[in-house]
């Protein structure tokens, strides 16, 4: 229907939807420039393509170092150039390299591939890359026992887990290859460090200076120990798709936030523009006039409002995740599409319902100004009230140690909660939030539902009723 | 009703009406607006602008088209009111307190609009209270009274019941002689300088030669209007 497009048109060109898109697509925009600058300018390689492990070994006269060159998924590189000491080298078909360097050479060594550059120190175990690794360390420590009856001998090893969707590769470069075994633990982010024993995984065996083994990667943050028997445990965070995305994700979230916030009261202001205004004035009477049924003009003017939330919230998430795309291209790896499509869906959800609940007020209240006042009630209610209502019942019934859970509890009592339950995913899945027990997806798209369909259904049959 | 309910859309393509405060909604520009509700009767953007430019000119709204819906003054929102609905060509018009609040030029064109539609056959229920403009352009009138229809009647039938039989002579100059002269033509009333005399015999020459000493300024049959009608039916004429 060509109508609905024109009440979208004048709902979504209006010089405050406009203003407002403008403005937080520049904040996303800059945001996500923002983000990356400060991960990427004083290391850049953070979000390269690129990544080199290795061992160097003192022998007499000589340093020989032994690398490998791979990239973000965990793939060989070959043919990158090495330069070190003034001579190029190349990486073979397996992306290894060898290098022979005077003795205690320790001056910085370069990588490139690809217009992307890396340096790395020989120190006697070394690895540096990209922010997309999933776990990165460099462990130097005594082995005390006895092993083949060298006692106390120093053992030093660096490591990177990738992780391709679960199936995941540790790479692992010890400067004493002896037949070692190798244990790896995952435990949950928010369980202490104390990891027993037991729970750790035999991997396999050390077998040379650079080693491979697969592993069965978590797709959640969580804490990753990895021992080489038979020093102790190193343990570090592991991040399913790398600390580069936790950190883009969450400075985006932010914007986002902060859009949903706003832009709840422009929904208002549309819902008072399309009907309340009308209604009062006495403009509707003209247009009813037409052939037209009360029900066609009530949803007409309701999808053309609907139709401005979802293009707003679609072109903010999308912008910012193409700018964040574009920025970290290089790296090879793709961000997650489900970052921006969670919270569009998350964004628009939340939008639609708070705009039906303001919509439905001025089937029953022909004031504009009343009907302003009662919205601008339930925008603050409902963004500062849940909080608040929560922190009240969890003090008073002595709870407070499940104040998240009665938080995202009344989220479901919210028509602007979808937007707080999309960042949760979001931050359950990037970020470092544990989960909540009170979140469970089927009541989160059910109250969503029906925050959205109750309001316009019961304004619906009321607008039908009432003496216009 | 009910049917009218059931089949509104249908019933609202028959209709054109016109009211007495048109209120839009007040951003829009006229153009933008005239084809957002052309969109209601199922025509497209272009032909509504085909359709804007024919329909504004019968009204005389062309070339402000491109004006704010409110800079309009009354009398163009009430053009305007009136170029919406004629997208349909309806055979049906409500014309509910059209000339308030019109300038002269407003008022002429109403009533002749009237009048031009009333000749092509076309329905107007034209609801006024100045009573000398219904009488102009009405066949039928109905009255209301406190929001109740107390009478209906044609032209013809108000022309038979508002004709009367006073006539009146304005005098230049009165005396105590006047009212006897007076009664030899009826039943003479004094009122100033103005003889009303009811139940006239008719005998004009006679009277006008009577009086003849009072300079007479003006004398002519009384007659009914609209008004007088409807306060007679209301049973508060004097």
């Amino acid at each position: 229907m060509k109508t609905v497009f024109y009440d979208f048109k004048r709902s979504f060109l209006r010089f405050s939807v406009i203003l407002f898109i403008v403005i937080f697509a520049a904040i996303g925009i800059a945001v996500s420039y923002e983000t990356y600058a400060t991960n990427v300018s004083p290391n850049p390689y953070y979000f390269h393509d690129l990544n080199v492990i290795g061992v160097s070994i003192q022998k007499y006269n000589e340093t020989e170092v032994i690398g490998y060159v791979f990239n973000n998924h965990g793939n060989p590189i070959n043919n990158a150039q090495i330069i070190a000491n003034g001579s190029s080298y190349r990486t073979n078909a397996s992306g290894y390299f060898e290098l022979n360097l005077p003795q205690f050479y320790f001056e910085p060594i370069a990588v490139s591939y690809n217009n992307q550059k890396i340096e790395f120190i020989p120190l006697p175990v070394f690895e540096n890359g990209s922010k997309y690794l999933s776990a990165e360390g460099v462990v130097e420590g005594f082995s005390y026992g006895t092993q083949n009856n060298v006692q106390n001998i120093t053992l030093k090893y660096a490591f990177v887990v990738i992780n391709n969707n679960g199936k995941g590769t540790l790479i692992l470069a010890i400067d004493n290859p002896n037949n070692q075994g190798v244990y790896v633990n995952f435990a949950n982010y928010s369980s202490s460090f104390a990891i027993p024993n037991t729970s750790f995984k035999y991997v396999g065996n050390v077998t040379g200076y650079i080693n491979f083994y697969h592993l069965q990667t978590p797709s959640s943050i969580e804490f990753l120990s990895v021992q080489v028997k038979s020093l102790g445990p190193y343990t570090t965070e592991y991040y399913p798709d790398g600390s580069a995305i936790t950190s883009l994700v969450s400075g985006i979230i932010g914007v986002i936030g902060g859009f949903t916030f706003i832009f709840a009261a422009i929904m208002l202001y549309l819902a008072y523009i399309l009907f309340s205004k009308p209604r009062d004035t006495g403009a509707l009477k003209f247009i009813l006039a037409r052939p037209i049924t009360r029900r066609e003009l009530y949803i007409n003017r309701y999808l053309g409002g609907v139709l401005t939330a979802i293009i707003s919230s679609f072109l903010l998430t999308f912008l910012s995740y193409a700018t964040l795309s574009i920025l970290v291209s290089s790296s090879g790896i793709l961000l997650p599409l489900d970052f921006p499509l969670i919270l569009f869906v998350s964004t628009s959800a939340a939008l639609i319902g708070f705009f039906s609940l303001v919509y439905m007020l001025p089937s029953f209240i022909k004031s504009g100004g009343e009907m302003l006042g009662i919205s601008i009630f339930l925008f603050l209610l409902f963004q500062i009230g849940p909080t608040v209502i929560a922190g009240i019942i969890a003090f008073t019934t002595g709870h407070i140690n499940e104040i998240i859970q009665i938080i995202y509890g009344s989220y479901y009592f919210s028509p602007l909660g979808a937007e707080s339950f999309g960042i949760y995913y979001l931050e359950l899945e990037y970020g470092t939030m544990p989960a909540v027990s009170s979140v469970h997806l089927p009541l989160v798209i059910l109250s969503s539902i029906i925050w959205i369909a109750i309001p316009f259904i019961i304004g619906l049959i009321k607008f039908n009723k009432i003496n216009i | 009703m009910d049917i009218v309910l059931l089949r509104k859309k249908e019933a609202s393509k028959n209709v054109s009406w016109v009211p007495e405060l048109p209120i839009f909604e007040q951003d829009a520009t006229v153009l933008d607006y005239f084809i957002y509700l052309a969109g209601y009767y199922g025509i497209g953007k272009e032909e509504a602008k085909k359709k804007a430019e024919e329909l504004f000119s019968l009204v005389g709204l062309q070339g402000r088209e491109k004006d704010k819906l409110k800079n309009y003054s009354q009398g163009m929102k009430k053009r305007f009111a009136l170029a919406v609905p004629l997208i349909s060509d309806p055979n049906n018009f409500i014309f509910d307190e059209v000339l308030n609040g019109l300038d002269p030029q407003g008022i002429m064109f109403f009533r002749d609009l009237a009048v031009k539609l009333k000749k092509e056959n076309k329905a107007i229920l034209f609801s006024s209270h100045i009573l000398t403009e219904v009488e102009n352009i009405a066949d039928k009138v109905i009255f209301i009274h406190k929001g109740k229809i107390i009478r209906q009647m044609s032209i013809e039938e108000i022309k038979n019941f508002i004709r009367t039989n006073i006539f009146r002579v304005v005098l230049g100059r009165i005396d105590g002689n006047v009212i006897k002269i007076a009664e030899k033509y009826g039943n003479p009333k004094l009122q100033g300088n103005i003889i009303f005399i009811e139940n006239f015999n008719g005998d004009i020459p006679g009277l006008s030669s009577d009086l003849l000493n009072y300079n007479i300024i003006e004398m002519a049959k009384v007659e009914g209007n609209l008004e007088e009608v409807f306060f007679k039916l209301i049973g508060e004429q004097k």
